[in-house]
């Protein structure tokens, strides 16, 4: 244990002489373990949202009513549902401390029904009077009561064999007031007599969810979370570029103490141990502050996710954000491991480092070895990671393939950037003799410049790939958006008079009306929504199909044929013609497909069927919206005759510019988080770049003394280095813009499809590759001056004291 | 007869290079013996700092043995050869090859400490014996040439090995530096009874040790 510590303490006072690399492996994993822990906080909160929901769902009887963002559901909200006309009951449901039982809470009186066994009423017993007496009635089986045989003194146990194990029922009043929970429920029960998923909830804070939203949740929730991850991960990827570099820099400089500790024969083993016991105790502290910026991080990003996965996805949210001590060492703890994976190299460099030089041609490299078997293995990895993509349902397998897409491209560029050298230098006139040593010292410090560039090149493909997705994205459906709407109003209906009313008023100014009728139904075990519509000209002009028969429209038209959502089409493996049995009210049906349509945004299954056809199932059912159209001049009166008429309210009537408004607000929301990591990354490249021309500026000094001493100047050089940034920076701006275009195309085909359910035509962006083209330049030239100036290569006086005395 | 600490036995060494093998020396036999100093000569090329990484376990020889005590150094495991070397040998090269983060105090007493040796009053009896009391507080980095040899010594005799390794240990010293280091070796052979192996061009050095060794024509001989 002596020996280790005091080879420890030799390995760690090499940082004294390497102060600045110490600095930026501490900011490195800093910054990675920032970006990481805060897409983690987000993707847990987004996670445990979801779970409190689906856990309920899981357990509850009916519908349920649940708050947004709170645990719970106040007792005001309750009166004003029971007001505005919802008939809910309140719910309990809570673990009783310190067991593994679950105490549910309800309203005896209105829900005693099911605690009692079936065709059992409260009035059949005595438990009605003891009730009224005021006693706190407890109801459970016989084993779980056994567990708490001195617990709930207060309550008045009532064994009944068919309550489940672990679960005890009681009053709602007599729950609350254990639980402290007085004026809170857990959620209420919708006990409407079938679920209308158009009712509105009159109250802001609260949402309805049924069983179909578990699974909703459930998609939204994985897709929302690999996305976030998939980019955390990548930025985390480009943060410990900078550890890589740093780390690499300050391993070499160490080579000499460790060559001395081997030749007085300290043991490799030991030596390794010291090194990597270093790395982690650097890495605990630097994802300590990693950990906390994470945070900080995550209370900016939240508000945005939160917005987005409420608005569009009606989805609960948790607001606060829970940190935990497991939380905190799962985020040193990838610190930590990411640490040590971006100095593997660095690491097996020392290891393999002999006291003495040796010559030996069949000298077997480790390191270079296993780089040889990794790149080898990329390429089939690459296509497995595709085929699992497209055949299967490993999500995990569609980031993986990304990924792997990725690595290829960066494993590309240092061999393409190396193959650019040898020709210049090829074809470099004899005269440049300045330049031709230049390129003889970039290929010198090859491996720490690639390390940056690679960096810079992940960033701004990422940049360019996902701008790219979400513009064409956004194009796309700003234009479905337009057609899709394309009537002046929309107008909900609230009954049929209401309905009559309105036809009246639009017959009378010469429009048109096409309602809109909604409805569930189920297709292969799975919940569907089922539009019903009049498919005129009017749709057939307007509603462009993805994929659809010559004479889709006229078939759809005589209720022979359906259209099917893209995101049914891909869930489902649905295709053009194919017969569909569906599961409509009781009822079944087979009818083929006609036609594909998009519906971007929308998670549900959904299909859309002829009016008539609809009302075969739903023969009551009256539409719940119509679309007017009407001619400019008409629509002053129209309105001003409809409000007359109908009782309207803003709630009533639609106005399709705010729809719009919203529909855009909410999808520019859906993907800010995209662009803001995607954004951090970029900047996080640009560090890494500086920090490594920060550590070749030291590296060659002593490089440079010669080239002073032959009677260059240091402005010289320095025009030089910037002129060779320049010209490797656009080359790998020109590399970055092709690998984002496949990222783009792979976010497009393959992941989109997968996750969301829809596939984007991709469009390209030369404006935007040009500001990025732009960007990545100032940044590069700024990284190359500041990286002077940090090396104290101001001035020539300052330059030439500074080599001197370093050698 | 003095016990002998390191016997090399048959010894050969043979590089392979892209342009095919080149055989350095072959049947090599010596017996490195107590208290006794060493001057290892020959051409520049012929093998003799590979034949002192060989005596010292740094290098594996293609062919022979190399016994330090009775045990064969190379049959032994990773840990017991870092071991013998740690507790056995000492080594200075002509780079000097101190530890630039550590101070001069911290370099000497570096090998000493982790081979559980460490004895102050030997430590500052070498330090005064090589006169760099008044460096102690210096990075390696401030000193010059000859300063660096005599700590890289320092470093060595601390640790207390049987025998010291000497790869040139006058080569980029002035001749008025190579006189003082070289008598501060003798000196040491003499008052530590340390084995002493030095390699050197100069048969003016190597006829003050006790056996000169020359590396000529693949083979050794004594001259």
């Amino acid at each position: 244990m002596n020996q280790f510590f005091l080879v420890l303490r030799v390995i760690v006072a090499n940082w004294k002489k390497a102060k600045g690399q110490l600095f930026f492996t501490i900011l490195g994993i800093a910054i990675a373990s920032t970006l990481w822990s805060s897409v983690d906080i987000v993707n847990n909160q987004t996670i445990k949202a979801q779970k409190r929901s689906i856990d309920l769902l899981q357990t509850a009887f009916k519908p349920i009513v649940i708050d947004r963002e709170l645990p719970y559901v106040s007792q005001n909200d309750y009166v004003r549902l029971r007001l505005s006309g919802w008939l809910v009951n309140p719910v309990i449901r809570a673990p009783l401390k310190n067991t593994n039982i679950i105490i549910v809470g309800v309203d005896l009186l209105a829900d005693g029904k099911k605690i009692l066994p079936s065709g059992k009423t409260l009035a059949d017993s005595n438990f009605l009077e003891m009730y009224a007496n005021g006693e706190a009635l407890l109801f459970g089986s016989g084993k779980t009561f056994e567990k708490i045989t001195n617990q709930l003194p207060n309550f008045t146990r009532i064994e009944l064999a068919h309550i489940p194990e672990d679960t005890l029922i009681g009053d709602i009043a007599s729950v609350q007031s254990l639980l402290n929970m007085e004026g809170k429920f857990t959620y209420f029960e919708y006990i409407n007599k079938s679920l209308n998923t158009l009712d509105k909830l009159p109250l802001k804070n609260l949402m309805l969810i049924d069983d179909n939203s578990a699974g909703e949740f459930r998609f939204i929730s994985e897709s929302f979370t690999f996305n976030i991850r998939a980019f955390g991960f990548l930025s985390f990827f480009v943060g410990m570029f900078i550890v890589y570099t740093s780390v690499g820099m300050a391993y070499d400089q160490r080579r000499l103490t460790v060559k001395i500790l081997k030749t007085i024969g300290i043991e490799r083993t030991l030596i390794n141990l010291t090194l990597v016991t270093e790395l982690l105790l650097i890495s605990l502290f630097s994802g300590s502050i990693g950990a906390f910026g994470g945070f900080l991080l995550a209370r900016e990003l939240l508000p945005d996710i939160n917005n987005t996965i409420s608005n569009i996805y009606n989805s609960p949210i948790d607001g606060k954000i829970d940190l935990s001590i497991s939380w905190y060492f799962y985020s040193v703890l990838i610190a930590g491991l990411g640490t040590l994976l971006s100095c593997s190299r660095a690491l097996l460099k020392l290891d393999n480092l002999r006291p003495i030089e040796q010559t030996s041609y069949k000298k077997f490299h480790f390191g270079k070895s296993l780089s040889i078997i990794v790149y080898a293995m990329l390429l089939p990895l690459t296509f497995t990671f595709y085929y699992l993509s497209m055949t299967s349902n490993i999500k995990v397998a569609n980031f993986l393939f990304l990924g792997s897409v990725i690595v290829v491209g960066c494993t590309l560029l240092p061999l393409l950037i190396k193959l650019f050298l040898f020709f210049i230098a090829k074809k470099l006139p004899e005269r440049f003799v300045l330049s031709f040593w230049l390129l003889r010292d970039t290929q010198k410090f090859g491996a720490l410049l690639f390390a940056g560039y690679i960096a810079f090149f992940l960033a701004l493909s990422i940049n360019v790939g996902v701008h790219g997705m979400v513009t064409s994205f956004k194009s796309t459906f700003v234009e479905w958006l337009e057609n899709r709407i394309f009537a002046e109003y929309y107008i909900n209906i609230a009954n049929e008079r209401q309905l009559n009313k309105i036809q009246d008023v639009v017959k009378k100014y010469d429009g048109e009306a096409y309602p809109i009728i909604k409805n569930n139904g189920r297709y292969n075990e799975k919940a569907i929504e089922i539009y019903g519509f009049n498919p005129s000209s009017v749709y057939e002009e307007n509603w462009p199909l993805l994929d659809k028969k010559r004479n889709a429209w006229d078939r759809i038209r005589n209720g022979e044929t359906i259209f099917v959502s893209e995101q049914l089409s891909i869930r489902e493996k649905i295709k053009l013609d194919d017969f569909l049995e569906l599961e409509i009210n009781d009822k079944k049906i087979r009818i083929q497909v006609g036609g594909i349509y998009a519906d971007y945004g929308n998670p549900h299954n959904q299909l859309m069927m002829q009016l008539k056809l609809f009302k075969t199932f739903f023969s009551s059912q009256i539409p719940s919206t119509i679309a007017v159209k009407l001619a400019e001049s008409n629509r002053l009166n129209f309105f001003n005759e409809l409000s007359s008429k109908v009782v309207i309210n803003s709630e009533t009537i639609i106005n399709p510019q705010q729809v719009r408004k919203i529909s855009l607000g909410i999808f520019d929301n859906t993907f800010k988080i995209s662009f803001q990591l995607a954004l951090i990354t970029l900047f996080v490249a640009a560090f890494t770049l500086y920090t490594n021309l920060i550590s070749i500026n030291k590296l060659r000094k002593k490089d440079l003394l010669p080239i002073y001493l032959i009677g260059f100047s240091v402005n010289q050089v320095i025009r030089l280095e910037l002129l060779k940034i320049y010209i490797l920076t656009n080359m790998v701006c020109f590399l970055s813009i092709g690998m984002g275009v496949i990222i783009a195309f792979i976010l497009s085909e393959v992941i989109n499809p997968n996750f969301f359910g829809w596939r984007i035509p991709i469009q390209v962006f030369p404006k935007y590759w040009l500001q990025i083209w732009i960007i990545a330049n100032i940044a590069s030239f700024f990284a190359t001056i500041l990286s002077f100036r940090m090396s104290n290569v101001k001035t020539s006086a300052n330059f030439d004291r500074k080599i001197l005395r370093s050698i | 007869m003095k016990d002998h600490i390191v016997e090399i036995k048959d010894v050969s060494k043979i590089f392979f290079t892209k342009s095919g093998s080149l055989e350095l020396f072959t049947d090599v036999n010596i017996n490195f013996c107590a208290s006794t100093s060493y001057a290892l000569i020959g051409e520049s090329g012929v093998g003799k700092s590979t034949l002192l990484h060989i005596a010292s376990g740094l290098e594996k020889p293609s062919t022979g043995e190399v016994f330090v005590g009775n045990q064969n150094f190379w049959d032994l495991k990773a840990s017991a050869q870092a071991l013998l070397r740690l507790n056995e040998t000492a080594i200075i090269f002509q780079q000097y090859n101190l530890i630039p983060c550590l101070s001069v105090k911290e370099n000497i007493e570096f090998q000493s400490r982790v081979n559980k040796k460490h004895n102050n009053e030997y430590i500052n009896a070498i330090i005064d014996d090589l006169q760099i009391a008044r460096l102690l507080g210096e990075w390696p980095e401030n000193l010059s040439g000859g300063e660096q040899q005599r700590v890289a010594i320092a470093r060595a005799l601390a640790a207390q090995p049987k025998i010291l390794f000497a790869d040139e240990p006058t080569g980029s010293l002035d001749e008025k530096n190579s006189k003082i280091v070289l008598d501060m070796l003798l000196n040491i052979n003499r008052k530590y009874n340390t084995s002493l192996v030095v390699i050197t061009h100069s048969l003016a050095i190597a006829s003050k040790l006790e056996v000169c060794l020359e590396l000529k024509s693949r083979k050794i001989s004594k001259k």
